[in-house]
């Protein structure tokens, strides 16, 4: 090799020495901080101090939650402060192998796991980030999540049962006691009188359908005790009546009242049997078989009590087409609208229970008719109080609390 | 052997369409049919759904859902227990003994009782409760606020003044019908233009004042522990309006829905009168 070309090797090697080192001092102006930060990456952070794990118990889970609080690692917010993130594992024992379960940001000191099986231990552990290495993991445990024997969250579903069930007792206690509790005549019973009136004018059965719902619905029951009011009138006036039923138990249940009907107005050899049908399970089956019946049978008079689904319309346009007198009653809202159009007269949704009340005069009943009402002038005083303290003040403790409900 | 099945499914729906002219005997027999197949049918899906499952599966064959159970352990007692009660409800068919499947009607019903109360309370109390107090301002600006809640007084204040006076009146015054609607038009209209003036959520506000005046109606419509009078008398009536309102809309939609299914037999139908033409190669 030359002289000159080792000159040149040299000065080639210089003038690259020259840029590297004015590279790295401008880096060094530019980002002083990440040259910093990569001298200390290999440094892990400070540990979490104070690592627990605790069932959470306030906001009345169902045993799936676990609350997990711990200090901040000294480097988070001090120190070092190069902390970015914590790493959250979980595992299922001991032994058992640790599971990612979640990463909280820097400066966090809780984390609520949604995730845990109620009462299965899980121990729990915890390391600071810095974006490379992960300090020492702290871990707690073994912790298991319980399901919370009271839900505070529906504390005002205790308060209003326990205030209806109050004025329950207290109506039904002065009802047992003789007190005269007004109760309004409801314009669909006189319908029901009308029409059974008109069905023994003209020497034609009545057919009184209880609805396609089971024994245990409220619907069911109501309708029970306005078939005993009706069955009375028309073993009165020596007048068949003709019930169909979906359900067994429900045919069962309308055997005993007529029966009893019949006896209470002394006139049990009247009863037949026969007449308290089980047609079918099925909703459309029973239904065409009810059609069946109004177009054979030729019913002067069709009493619809009870729980309805899309059936409904189906019998009451049938019985309007053979020109029966009907009256309707249910709380199925959404078959309210077609009974209010194919019937002449309708109770509706709790006139159907306030029927059975007014008929039977039973304690228990007109108690909870009772209870029910001034149930609705409490709701109506909650909800005006609502929108006057909202108006006056959204942000108002007792909205505040309304809304979380 | 498809068509064969859709050939009969397309004369059963003829049949029970023929019920629509009148009662006869195509219709009886497909009635009869539906009703004493359902019957069969509903017997093998009890069974198969409810009484294998939950109650021969644990007690004879000691497991629930393939699941092994042990015998005399809490779930074999948990699915003795009820199918005993179930047999109690036959008692009926022994006079003498008749009273003891009132045991087993009594724990359903109460059970269901007591365990449907608290949701019910929760999503048709509160919840109502809950949504209504909150909503009938629907603005921040507590001068907006209260200025609708003066004017939904009014527009309720009139609405009750007006159909007593109604009745007053009579409901076949002219006077009165002109007068309400007119006079309900104006509110109406005022009502939304000042809403809408008031601030960009007038709409809304609107909205949710109707939604809390139709509540306050339909409550007072279903007291039952005073005459209909006076005050209450106007608010009930005011409630059945809004009645008949929802019902007319949930009537017309019903309607819709069973047009459509009315549409899809319709469609049934032509497909096997299709079939036809292709099996005669017409």
């Amino acid at each position: 090799m030359s002289a000159a070309m080792t000159m040149k090797l040299v000065h080639c090697l210089s003038f690259s020495a020259v840029v590297l080192l004015a590279a790295c001092a401008c880096a060094q102006d530019a980002e002083p901080d990440t040259a910093a930060a990569l001298s200390l990456d290999t440094i892990p952070p400070a540990p979490v101090t104070g690592l627990s794990a605790r069932d959470y118990i306030d906001n009345s889970d169902a045993g799936d939650k676990i609350e997990l609080t711990w200090a901040l690692s000294p480097d988070d917010g001090g120190g070092t402060n190069d902390v970015v993130s914590y790493q959250l594992w979980r595992s299922g024992g001991v032994e058992a192998e640790w599971d990612s379960l979640a990463t909280a940001a820097a400066g966090e000191t809780r984390y609520v796991d949604e995730t845990a099986e109620p009462g299965v231990d899980y121990h729990y552990g915890v390391a600071a980030f810095d974006g490379t290495s992960y300090s020492e993991r702290m871990s707690f445990g073994p912790v298991a999540g319980r399901a919370n024997f009271f839900q505070f969250s529906r504390m005002s579903v205790l308060v209003l049962m326990l205030v209806f069930f109050g004025m329950v007792l207290v109506f039904t206690k002065l009802a047992e006691r003789g007190a005269e509790l007004f109760v309004r005549r409801i314009p669909g019973l006189n319908a029901i009188e009308e029409a059974v009136g008109r069905a023994t004018e003209m020497g034609r059965p009545v057919l009184y359908v209880p609805g396609i719902g089971e024994i245990d619905n409220i619907m069911t029951i109501a309708s029970l005790t306005i078939l005993s009011h009706v069955a009375k009138i028309t073993a009165r006036y020596e007048t068949p009546l003709i019930v169909p039923t979906a359900r067994a138990v429900v045919m069962s249940a309308a055997e005993e009242v007529v029966k009893e009907a019949h006896a209470a107005v002394g006139k049990p050899d009247g009863y037949n049997p026969d007449n308290i049908r089980y047609l079918s399970d099925a909703q459309f089956a029973f239904a065409g078989a009810v059609n069946g019946i109004m177009l054979r049978e030729k019913p002067a008079a069709n009493l619809y009590m009870g729980a309805f689904w899309a059936e409904s319309l189906l019998l009451a346009e049938t019985g309007f087409e053979a020109g029966a007198i009907q009256v309707a009653g249910t709380a199925m809202v959404s078959q309210l609208p077609f009974f209010v159009t194919a019937c002449d007269f309708t109770l509706m949704g709790e006139e159907l229970y306030a029927a059975s009340a007014y008929l039977s005069r039973e304690p228990k009943l007109l108690g909870g008719l009772k209870g029910s009402d001034w149930m609705k002038v409490l709701s109506i005083t909650i909800m005006t109080a609502g929108i006057v303290l909202y108006l006056l003040n959204p942000d108002n403790a007792f909205v505040a609390w309304f809304a979380s409900q | 052997m498809t068509f064969i099945w859709t050939t009969i499914g397309a004369l059963l729906t003829l049949s029970i369409y023929s019920f629509l002219y009148k009662d006869n005997p195509f219709y009886k027999f497909a009635e009869h049919l539906v009703v004493g197949v359902s019957a069969g049918y509903y017997l093998v899906i009890y069974y198969f759904n409810y009484i294998h499952p939950n109650v021969f599966s644990p007690v004879f064959l000691l497991e629930i859902g393939g699941e092994p159970i042990g015998f005399g352990s809490f779930l074999w007692w948990m699915a003795l227990i009820p199918g005993l009660l179930g047999v109690l409800l036959y008692a009926r068919f022994f006079p003498k003994i008749a009273w003891v499947g009132r045991w087993a009607l009594g724990i359903y019903v109460g059970g269901y009782a007591g365990l449907g109360l608290s949701p019910v309370m929760q999503a048709r109390v509160i919840e109502q409760l809950r949504a209504n107090a909150l909503s009938i301002a629907g603005v921040e600006d507590p001068f907006a606020a209260m200025t609708n809640l003066a004017l939904a007084v009014g527009i309720f204040a009139a609405m009750i003044y007006l159909l007593i006076a109604k009745r007053n009146l009579g409901a076949k015054n002219p006077l009165a019908k002109v007068g309400v609607l007119v006079v309900s038009a104006v509110v109406a209209y005022g009502g939304w233009l000042v809403l809408s003036l008031i601030s960009s959520a007038g709409v809304v506000s609107l909205t949710n004042i109707l939604l809390v005046i139709g509540l306050l109606g339909t409550l007072s419509y279903f007291f039952f522990s005073m005459k209909h009078k006076g005050i209450l008398g106007g608010l009930a009536r005011v409630g059945i309006v809004f009645l008949m309102v929802g019902f007319g809309a949930s009537f017309g939609y019903t309607v819709m829905s069973r047009i459509s299914l009315l549409i899809g037999r319709v469609g049934f139908l032509i497909d096997w009168v299709g079939q036809i033409r292709g099996i005669f190669g017409a």
